[in-house]
């Protein structure tokens, strides 16, 4: 009981700031101790936070100073307030017409339905029905009809393919990956969707298309145009200006990162030597990673050039990969 | 079903900032702990949202992607300090990371708007309980200046305002 109220004591006092050195390891030996004391002190800490009569500057004169580093007096342009409001009527529409969705799903149950499966370490090419050419990377799989009779030509996809479609101005061509659909009429473009990745990116190369939400009314998606990239995370759509060699240089036997998270840098290295990554300190997780591969090295030449530029270090045993953090 | 904020004009981009600054800062500060440096994360995540105006479809809420920025240039300071911490300042900026890393999965009163409700709240305290929570956070005093006003022991102090901010946090989870 005394050892409890000692460590109120020292909670009141760290975030007091008058607690010594020995009190705060203290305090944080506690929080580590367990999720319940961890999620006790930070909800604790969030009150305390909260009731706080800070010295919170001055808004206005914060504002005095924050008003000339915003250049354009115009400050919000009409349509992305447009937008945000389409884009809100669309994120309804998909929850509200879910469950229509399921039901056409089982009516075109009718058309024969081809799977295609690329394993991991390799990469494969489908030319579909319609003369559209899909370049699938590895550890992806696509699903499109054995012949095109609908209004529309509907695929399928997980993981990642680059789709050269073939041009047919009265059946759009569409396709799904995850919670989006990417519309088009005949363009070049990448979708990035593995299932296990945050996120669904979609680059386009040559012409235009067009996304919305899953089930989603698409004259009113969001259009892209040539050099930009959808990036689609909790739901939430982004716009950027895309790295087209960064995105389509897998279609091209090799492989570029930028930035890239080191959980996204395993995922695509094991698809890619089809091999069991694991990393062991959750630190390494957080790191990111920026370089370029022409996939002829093996994945040993890979890990020691990521080596060079990362504190990591790695082991292999039984046909899996460590990774630690090398702390000096 | 998140809150689409409508900002047409400079006028409203003013209101939205001056109607949120408060509370973005005091965010800021979970990470932080320092009002000046809030102050700047939260100036820099409002520039970021002014440059971003032609790249970025907002379609959730604008405020969430504040709190997203704050919290992700949060981070970046913490990492900074990391950098330069002498020793005696290291576990601060461990606790601060530990912090960081429990709000990626956890929303703080603040982004849930609960602010209003926290302050209504005080009111059903038990009586005692306002004295030193309205010194300790209101008047920003140390436990040790409390117990010299109320000439108790600085034990006493502590002890009471660990009761009464857990009551109050009792009383807004179960609101």
């Amino acid at each position: 009981m005394k050892e409890l109220k000692d460590i109120e004591a020292m909670i009141i006092r760290s975030l007091d700031k008058t607690a010594t050195e020995e009190e705060l390891s203290k305090v944080k030996e506690w929080i580590n101790h367990s999720l319940e004391n961890k999620q006790l002190y930070f909800e604790f800490k969030d009150v305390w936070d909260a009731t706080a009569e800070a010295d919170i500057p001055s808004n206005k004169e914060v504002w005095q100073n924050l008003k000339p580093q915003l250049t354009n007096r115009k400050i919000f342009p009409g349509w992305a307030f447009k937008a945000v409001k389409i884009a809100a009527v669309a994120i309804l529409v998909a929850f509200t017409t879910y469950s229509i969705f399921d039901y056409s799903e089982t009516k075109q149950d009718e058309l024969t339905y081809v799977t295609v499966n690329v394993p991991n370490g390799s990469q494969s090419a489908v030319t579909l029905a319609d003369g559209t050419l899909v370049k699938l990377n590895a550890g992806s799989e696509l699903i499109y009809p054995s012949i095109f009779n609908q209004d529309e030509r509907t695929v399928t996809l997980k993981g990642e393919g680059y789709f050269t479609v073939h041009h047919n101005k009265e059946h759009p061509f569409i396709v799904t990956a995850g919670d989006i659909e990417v519309r088009v009429l005949g363009t070049e473009f990448n979708v990035m969707a593995y299932p296990e990745a945050d996120r669904i990116e979609t680059t386009l190369i040559e012409g235009s298309v067009s996304l919305n939400t899953k089930g989603g009314d698409f004259t009113k998606g969001i259009i892209l145009k040539p050099g930009q990239k959808a990036v689609y995370s909790n739901g939430q759509m982004n716009i950027n200006e895309a790295d087209i060699e960064l995105a389509t240089n897998w279609t091209k036997k090799g492989f570029n990162f930028k930035n890239t998270s080191f959980k996204d840098l395993v995922i695509r290295l094991e698809r890619w030597y089809n091999v069991d990554i694991i990393i062991l300190s959750e630190e390494v997780k957080d790191f990111s990673f920026t370089g370029k591969f022409r996939n002829n090295e093996t994945i040993w030449q890979v890990l020691d050039v990521i080596k060079m530029t990362t504190p990591i270090d790695y082991k292999s045993d039984d046909d899996k990969i460590y990774i630690t953090l090398i702390t000096d | 079903m998140p809150q689409i904020v409508n900002i047409k004009s400079a006028k409203e981009f003013e209101q939205f900032f001056k109607t949120h600054f408060d509370d973005m800062v005091r965010y800021a500060m979970k990470f932080v702990y320092r009002s000046d440096v809030a102050s700047d994360i939260v100036q820099e995540a409002f520039v970021k949202l002014w440059e971003m105006r032609n790249k970025l479809l907002v379609t959730v809420s604008i405020k969430a992607y504040l709190y997203k920025t704050i919290y992700n240039l949060s981070l970046n300071h913490i990492e900074q300090l990391k950098v330069h911490s002498q020793h005696h300042n290291s576990i601060y900026t461990e606790l601060m990371e530990l912090e960081a890393d429990y709000y990626k999965e956890e929303k703080s009163l603040l982004q849930q708007e609960k602010i209003e409700l926290l302050r209504q709240m005080l009111k059903e305290l038990p009586k005692g309980c306002y004295e030193v929570i309205d010194m300790s956070r209101f008047q920003g005093l140390k436990t040790k200046e409390i117990a010299n006003k109320l000439d108790v022991p600085v034990r006493t102090v502590e002890t009471r305002i660990y009761r009464c901010i857990s009551k109050l946090k009792e009383l807004v989870g179960r609101a």
